[in-house]
């Protein structure tokens, strides 16, 4: 048992004191960002990046890796309480988190996100150590053509995201796509929809997208009642999860947690795909798909066991390959790289330590993460009580903090604030956020690829069908057309 | 006793008046140096300021704070500083798309008369690397292999539109008369695994990033794209000795200040940040990032930016390049 006697050796590494206590920091600290909007593990990492010319490599990667994963559980504590996505992956855990909130069960919701965030960054742990570089090779599988038939089951995916009107909700798949169109496109490098402002040529953030449309429309539509705001804060009942809680987030924690796991293995999809990926699946999947989006904790389970895993798996490129599948995993490659150290398949055999340590640190990280959730738990919730006249301006001071941290430029926070009008008049309009939100994310990527592979076949569509991953997605796809056209059809056949 | 009040408020004037006018004349730097960066935290950019402003700060006896403002390839930022007060309290890191704006975006600014420049501080190269099933070994047999086919068989990826990646093969290509596809990826992460699984055939990447998968035998090692061999790794061939005489790319950092900053500003700025350039940290650290520091003259590296500019038009504008 080789693995094993790693293991062994890498909480040998992982226990020493000094580990642990950057362990600890990391994930303090990740929690803590995690909960700020915008104020992402990216910036975070990139801060403390100057301090780590002074560490040695192993507490150094150990430090800025739990402050990465340790995002990803605070993370949804503000989309479960507020309606603020504090991280791009936490987007989903609004829809059904906070609807769990407004029904005074906030406090299963939280704990809820923490345990199946834990099982998620466990399983994910494992994943590495005994599968990283066979995982590694397959992502390289995946070519323009697999993600474009990706991208295109996941779009067509996305009408289960719609709660009611179907056509609403292809309006608002449509209309996120056309914002995700905004600024330079990769294939041409022309600049699209900038209208000559500078700003606008890197696109619409995220952030700028999520935070508008769920924080500042809510925000917006409460003050409009007076009252309605008040409702559920007397309300909250348990802090923990019920036993029945515990059995309907079982098995969506572990479907999460395998969504989530391949899609973190792939570069360029990440955390947020991932949760939108098992969300939908969820909904697919559920015995009565009406509850999602009332307060499913399926709906909390799935989404953070999903960003939890892909956070984890996130490290297989970059720690066998020696590329980065994302930004703020380019900085940590960074770190290792002014240390001396190149990351590649051989860091397992040149670099024992670090690599294993590594290892059992996010082990350690992620008990460490419950520990530190699971009794704030109780604190959040009772920020719950405050008065929402002393709430909402603090929330929509984050909201503001949070944008402009992400580029330390005003132009985003007023792209924000004109988001959330946005995003109240289609309230109003009873159209819903998260398919405009899918599309957003979906779209772009769908035309990169799709002009890509259609760059690399000089023109020839068949390249879609010929390459067998692509063409499981295909005909995926095709099924689930027929699934959720057949029973529409039979549905009016019987003149409900 | 009843005239005192009005004595000493005239007296605290005077102490004022005294004081602003001292720290007027105060010798520079007499307060904290703004260092505008156009990448947000953690890019290249971003590091190589990093790297340089500890030592910088020390020398110049002043903090010297690093602002990022990211957006539209360092335009922002660049613009932020073009329009800053010429008082040598705002400087800007040179992107290395510097060069190549002009020709690819609507600027509000003049890249070269809207600055002073004071030092090139680091260089880094290109390394052209191929798939290790792509037959052409050297630079003249992947010029005649290109040959062999029609125009546009070959694929090439790069990490997104108008990037040293991407110029290096036009360049290449306007250069040596052969003609490549360009297949764009967002980002050197993405561009390298599509060179690791095949999809595209060659890649210029930056030196840091694909050496070490050059030395794994996960892709091959063709040829640098500096003038002179890099120190990262001198056996491998420059472009230009190996039958494209002349070809140079590379990506260069610099710093600058706003036009009409006094020159005595300029050449204390000049001094200190060579002296920072030339301190065994910084040297470390920029070669850890497989950069090479420099530390020119203002004349040599504002000549630098004139030529590159220039260069880079033409190389654009030949090769159809069209950005907003």
């Amino acid at each position: 048992m080789d693995i094993l006697n790693n293991l062994v050796f890498g909480f040998g590494v992982a226990f020493s004191l000094q580990n642990l206590a950057y362990c600890f920091a990391g994930v303090a600290l990740g929690t803590l960002i995690g909960v700020l909007p915008g104020v992402g593990p990216l910036v975070t990492i990139a801060m403390l990046f100057p301090i780590t010319f002074h560490l040695p490599a192993v507490p150094a990667i150990i430090m800025l890796a739990g402050i990465f994963y340790g995002a990803q559980y605070g993370g949804s504590t503000t989309s479960i309480l507020v309606n603020l996505p504090g991280e791009t992956a936490s987007a989903v855990t609004c829809i059904d988190g906070y609807q769990m909130a407004r029904r005074g069960r906030a406090g299963p919701a939280l704990a809820t996100a923490a345990l199946a965030s834990f099982f998620a960054g466990c399983v994910g742990t494992l994943l590495i150590a005994l599968a990283g570089p066979s995982l590694g090779e397959w992502a390289l599988r995946f070519g323009a053509a697999e993600y474009t038939a990706l991208m295109l089951m996941a779009l067509v995916a996305s009408a289960v995201m719609t709660q009611g009107d179907a056509v609403k909700g292809l309006a608002m798949v449509v209309l996120g796509l056309l914002i995700g169109v905004v600024g330079v496109d990769v294939n041409s490098g022309m600049a699209r929809y900038s209208f000559g402002i500078l700003e606008l040529i890197d696109g619409v953030g995220f952030t700028v997208v999520a935070v508008g449309l769920f924080a500042v429309a809510e925000i917006v539509s409460n003050l409009e009642s007076r009252e309605a705001r008040e409702v559920y804060t007397g309300k909250v009942t348990g802090l923990m999860p019920t036993a029945r809680d515990l059995k309907d987030a079982a098995w969506p924690t572990v479907r999460g947690t395998a969504v989530g796991a391949c899609f973190g293995v792939l570069p360029g999809t990440g955390p947020a795909l991932s949760s939108f990926a098992t969300y939908m699946l969820e909904k697919r999947i559920a015995k009565d798909p009406s509850r999602f989006g009332r307060g499913a904790i399926e709906g909390v389970a799935a989404p953070e066991a999903a960003n939890n895993a892909a956070a984890q798996t996130a490290f297989i490129p970059m720690l066998t390959l020696g590329i980065p599948a994302s930004a703020t995993m380019a900085v940590m490659l960074a770190a290792l790289t002014l240390q001396g150290i190149a990351t590649g398949p051989q860091v397992m055999f040149d670099k024992p330590d670090l690599f294993w340590g590594l290892i059992a640190s996010m082990w350690i990280g992620n008990a460490l993460l419950v520990i530190l959730n699971l009794p704030l738990v109780g604190v959040w919730v009772k920020l719950l009580t405050v008065p929402y006249r002393w709430l909402f301006p603090s929330i929509i001071l984050f909201c503001c903090i949070g944008n402009y941290s992400v580029t330390n430029n005003p132009f985003d926070v007023y792209l924000c604030a004109v988001i959330g009008v946005l995003g109240y008049v289609l309230a109003k309009l009873e159209c819903e956020p998260a398919p405009l939100l899918l599309g957003y994310v979906l779209g772009p990527l769908l035309e990169e690829n799709l002009r890509r592979a259609l760059l690399i076949s000089r023109g020839d569509p068949t390249v879609f069908f010929t390459r067998p991953i692509s063409l499981a997605f295909m005909i995926a796809t095709l099924l689930i057309l027929v699934v959720m056209v057949v029973p529409a059809a039979r549905g009016k056949h019987h003149g409900t | 006793m009843h005239v005192s009040s009005a004595t000493r408020l005239l007296a605290l004037f005077l102490l004022l008046g005294a004081a602003h006018a001292a720290l007027a004349q105060a010798p520079y730097p007499a307060k904290p140096i703004r260092f505008l960066v156009g990448f947000p935290p953690g890019g290249t950019n971003d590091i190589v300021a990093r790297a340089i402003a500890p030592k910088f700060s020390e020398y110049l006896g002043q903090s010297v704070v690093i602002e990022n403002r990211g957006g539209a390839n360092a335009s922002i930022a660049t613009e932020l500083a073009a329009r800053a007060a010429p008082d040598g309290y705002t400087i800007l890191l040179v992107a290395p798309g510097h060069a190549t704006n002009p020709s690819l975006l609507k600027l509000t600014f003049d890249s070269i008369r809207d600055f002073s420049f004071i030092t090139l501080a680091a260089e880094s190269q290109n390394l052209l690397v191929v798939h290790p099933s792509f037959p052409p070994r050297s630079v003249k047999e992947l010029i005649a292999f290109s040959k062999k086919y029609p125009p546009g068989t070959i694929n090439y990826g790069s990490s997104g539109t108008g990037t040293t990646v991407h110029l290096s093969a036009e360049l290449f290509q306007f250069m040596t008369g052969v003609k490549w596809l360009h297949i764009p990826y967002k980002g050197g992460g993405p561009g390298l695994i599509a060179l690791f699984s095949g999809e595209v055939s060659l890649y210029f990447g930056n030196v840091p990033t694909v050496i070490r998968q050059a030395r794994d035998g996960k892709v091959r090692a063709v040829a640098t794209t500096g003038l002179k061999r890099t120190p990262a790794a001198p056996e491998i061939p420059t472009v230009a000795e190996s039958g494209v005489p002349g070809y140079e790319v590379t990506t260069a950092y610099g710093v600058a200040a706003p036009a009409k900053t006094p020159r005595p500003i300029i050449e204390r700025l000049h001094a200190d940040a060579v002296r920072a350039l030339n301190s065994p940290d910084v040297q470390e650290r920029l070669k850890n990032l497989g950069a090479d520091p420099v530390g020119n003259t203002p004349e040599q590296y504002t000549a630098f930016m004139q030529n590159e500019i220039a260069k880079w038009a033409k190389v654009i504008r030949a090769a159809g390049i069209k950005g907003e």
